[in-house]
């Protein structure tokens, strides 16, 4: 059967608003950072799997903004409504199953284009929930109410998030603590910041990779599932995660989950409750020692939808002409982490 | 690929102008029931869900979160494809590939849109860049005329041509319990008197704007002939991409690069040579009549410029040589998440034998293609033979 292999890295800086690039340009700098990367030439690319939600887009079928650009002009691509790393799931697969042999995998958010609440409130059941006017941060504050997880934990976590981020400055737990309040008992500071950034991979089978002989990494396998709408569930239990983390040990054929782990949790309590979920760590202190989110995740200043195919390119740098080496990137789509989708990746000679 | 992939089971609401007696999740839910249980399948008969929708059309953000316990899908892998009015198809591509490579085994596509609650011209409008296109869009219907315009001078095709596909595609409607548009005394003359939207293009050379939804289940080989007397095996699941500013690609219709393309690589896939002679049945994705005289042309059923003479010859009408579209197509329902995925089950439906009263008669080999966001094509060829 053929493999998946990660031949090609590229990513923006992320920062809050990019006033001077639009959507495409914004698309096109990861992507041309990929290709050099990868020295392959956007004609040599065969299909594109993108990655974007309309709704933060303002446009229907926002894919439209950058097929050009990721090489699909009269070749294949499709959008993935969702995080990033289903886009890598679904292009690593379309390798796998031998259709395709070299391919551009694209994420782009802007998400300072957006007006949040709206976006957000959009997203719930529209006929009885939406006209309440809620959205991401007051339905997070239900389910920290019902963890009730110290503050004191949730400001560490962002703390350790920070102070890894390449694209934002380091803040003290304190801070956190003392920042505006939004929505009982959240802090402004616990949730992930808007941001604008993309990134891109490229991905090729076994015999292009050799050919290329650039340093590449395996896609050795992946997992997704997902849950029952936020109402339909208990919101103090997370079942999703751990079905997804099976089902991506098992496709990847390892006995457990690796060391590194990029975590991708737009909240500071949901950080702590997936970890724990996982059984990566039941505190702050597995994020403060590096081990989980050790570039800072969601929470480290990466924009939603993109994030995963950011941790992505952080386990595949990590990995990257090593010998030997796993690592798991995490991405999640939906309300409270509705779905979560996990790729495994191992270094490959 | 490697391993084959084939469609066994599918089902369809009935497509109508408002389906005010149900919600979304219930209008879903009645595809999903009418795919899995005549099968006699539940939820936990399949691996995954691919749902195409356009969430704009209906102002629902990451809708297939809120339908995940309406569509069985909850505990298990759910992808989301939002690509147009290709999205239905892209979502049966999705699961071939999929199921190829070996990471699912069943997957279940479903594609709805109920286009009553929303608004699908406002958020077609906002599908061109948003600095150099969108103050000019006005929705589909002004886009087809534009192009039909120069289609007509390229061609010479005729209103009474395009006529004549609207025809075909009502009266064929009619056997087609699903259809929305059912109309068994519709005329020539009807068409082109009927209300003038754009030039050229009149109300009944137009698609209609539904409520409906579809869902299409996917195997792999080591099952699909347990789960269908008769699978519809995958030989080809293509998709093409035109440029994406409309002004690159400035002969649309009288040049469908994207159409082209698809099927200059799925037929080399499914080893198609001669199309009117290989295939047996044709499911298009027809937004407007003259669409679909384009669409003889770019798919190789006949030469440049003869699309007009193709209807006239009587080819693709249900006795011809190679019916197009017995469903009654795009033409008779158009709820767009739904669209293209419809053509997957309506081909899938002729190589099962389970087409019903427009079943057309030993079919081995159907074609089924998606058209949407800047002329963009899937193309699908499904086969009573495995692959």
């Amino acid at each position: 059967m053929a493999e998946a292999f990660i031949v090609g890295l590229g990513e923006t800086p992320h920062a809050p608003q990019r006033d001077d690039v639009n959507t495409t340009e914004i698309a096109y700098e990861a992507v041309k950072a990929a290709l050099a990367d990868a020295g392959v030439a956007l004609a040599e690319i065969g299909s594109a799997i993108t990655a974007s939600q309309d709704f933060w887009e303002g446009r229907t079928i926002s894919s439209m903004a950058v097929n050009e650009i990721a090489g699909a002009t009269f070749k294949s691509e499709s959008k993935t409504a969702a995080d990033g790393t289903l886009a890598l799931t679904y292009a690593a697969m379309r390798i796998v199953s031998g259709i395709d042999s070299l391919m551009l995998v694209v994420a782009h958010c802007k998400e300072s284009q957006a007006d949040a609440h709206t976006v957000e409130n959009a997203a719930f059941d529209p006929y009885v929930q939406r006209p309440l006017g809620a959205d991401e941060t007051v339905l997070a504050a239900f389910q920290a109410q019902l963890l009730d997880l110290p503050l004191g934990d949730r400001a560490r976590v962002v703390a350790a998030a920070r102070a890894r981020s390449p694209w934002l400055e380091p803040l003290a737990a304190a801070d956190v603590e003392s920042s505006d309040p939004t929505s009982t008992p959240l802090r402004a500071l616990e949730r992930a910041p808007l941001a604008d950034g993309a990134c891109a991979l490229v991905l090729c089978d076994a015999a292009t990779a050799a050919r290329l002989g650039k340093p590449a990494v395996r896609v050795a396998g992946a997992g997704t599932a997902t849950g029952s709408y936020w109402s339909d569930r208990d919101l103090t239990r997370e079942e999703t995660l751990p079905t997804a983390l099976a089902a991506t040990l098992r496709h990847a054929g390892w006995d457990d989950a690796p060391d590194h782990v990029e975590l991708s949790a737009p909240y500071a309590h949901q950080a702590l409750h997936w970890a724990r979920a996982i059984g990566a760590g039941d505190g702050p202190q597995a994020f403060e020692d590096g081990g989980l989110s050790p570039t800072g995740g969601w929470l480290g200043g990466r924009p939603g939808v993109v994030t995963g195919l950011s941790n992505a390119i952080a386990c595949a740098r990590a990995l990257r002409g090593r010998p030997s080496g796993r690592a798991l990137a995490h991405g999640t789509t939906g309300l409270l982490g509705q779905s979560h989708h996990l790729v495994a990746l191992e270094a490959a000679s | 690929m490697t391993r084959a992939v084939a469609a066994v089971a599918t089902g369809q609401t009935d497509h109508a102008s408002s389906r005010k007696d149900v919600g979304i999740p219930e209008l879903v839910r009645e595809a999903v029931d009418r795919c899995l249980e005549p099968r006699e399948l539940t939820f936990a008969d399949f691996d995954a869900v691919v749902l195409g929708n356009m969430e704009m059309f209906e102002g629902i953000n990451m809708v297939e979160h809120w339908l995940a316990d309406a569509i069985g899908v909850a505990g298990k892998p759910l992808w989301k494809l939002n690509n147009g009015g290709t999205v239905g198809s892209s979502t049966a591509v999705a699961a071939t590939y999929l199921i190829a490579s070996g990471f699912h085994d069943r997957v279940l596509c479903i594609g709805f849109e109920k286009q009553s609650e929303g608004s699908a011209q406002s958020s077609i409008t906002t599908v061109g860049d948003p600095i150099w296109e969108r103050a000019v869009m006005a929705g589909a219907i002004g886009n087809f005329a534009a192009m039909t315009s120069v289609y007509v001078n390229e061609s010479g095709v005729t209103a009474e041509q395009a006529a004549k596909v609207a025809v075909k595609a009502r009266r064929n409607a009619c056997l087609n319990p699903h259809a929305q548009l059912q109309m068994p005394d519709i005329t020539v003359e009807q068409v082109l008197e009927s209300k003038m939207l754009a030039h050229p293009v009149r109300m009944l050379d137009f698609c209609p704007s539904s409520d409906g939804a579809c869902a299409v289940l996917f195997a792999a080989e080591d099952d699909a002939a347990s789960l269908a007397p008769k699978p519809a095996w995958v030989h080809a699941a293509v998709t093409a991409h035109d440029q994406q500013y409309m002004g690159d690609s400035p002969k649309r219709l009288a040049e469908m690069r994207s159409l082209i393309e698809a099927r200059k690589r799925g037929y080399a896939y499914a080893g198609i040579d001669d199309p009117v002679r290989d295939l047996d049945v044709a499911e298009i994705y027809e937004p407007a009549t003259y669409a679909e005289l384009a669409m003889y042309e770019c798919l190789g059923f006949c030469e440049k410029g003869g699309g007009g003479r193709f209807i006239d010859a009587g080819t693709p009408l249900m006795d011809g040589d190679l019916p197009v579209n017995p469903s009654g197509g795009v033409l008779s329902a158009n709820p767009v998440g739904a669209t293209a995925l419809i053509r997957v089950a309506e081909a899938a439906m002729q190589v099962m034998g389970e087409a019903g009263e427009h079943q057309i008669e030993n079919v081995r080999t159907a074609l089924a293609t998606g058209y949407g966001g800047n002329a963009w094509t899937d193309l699908l060829v499904l086969r009573s033979e495995k692959p």
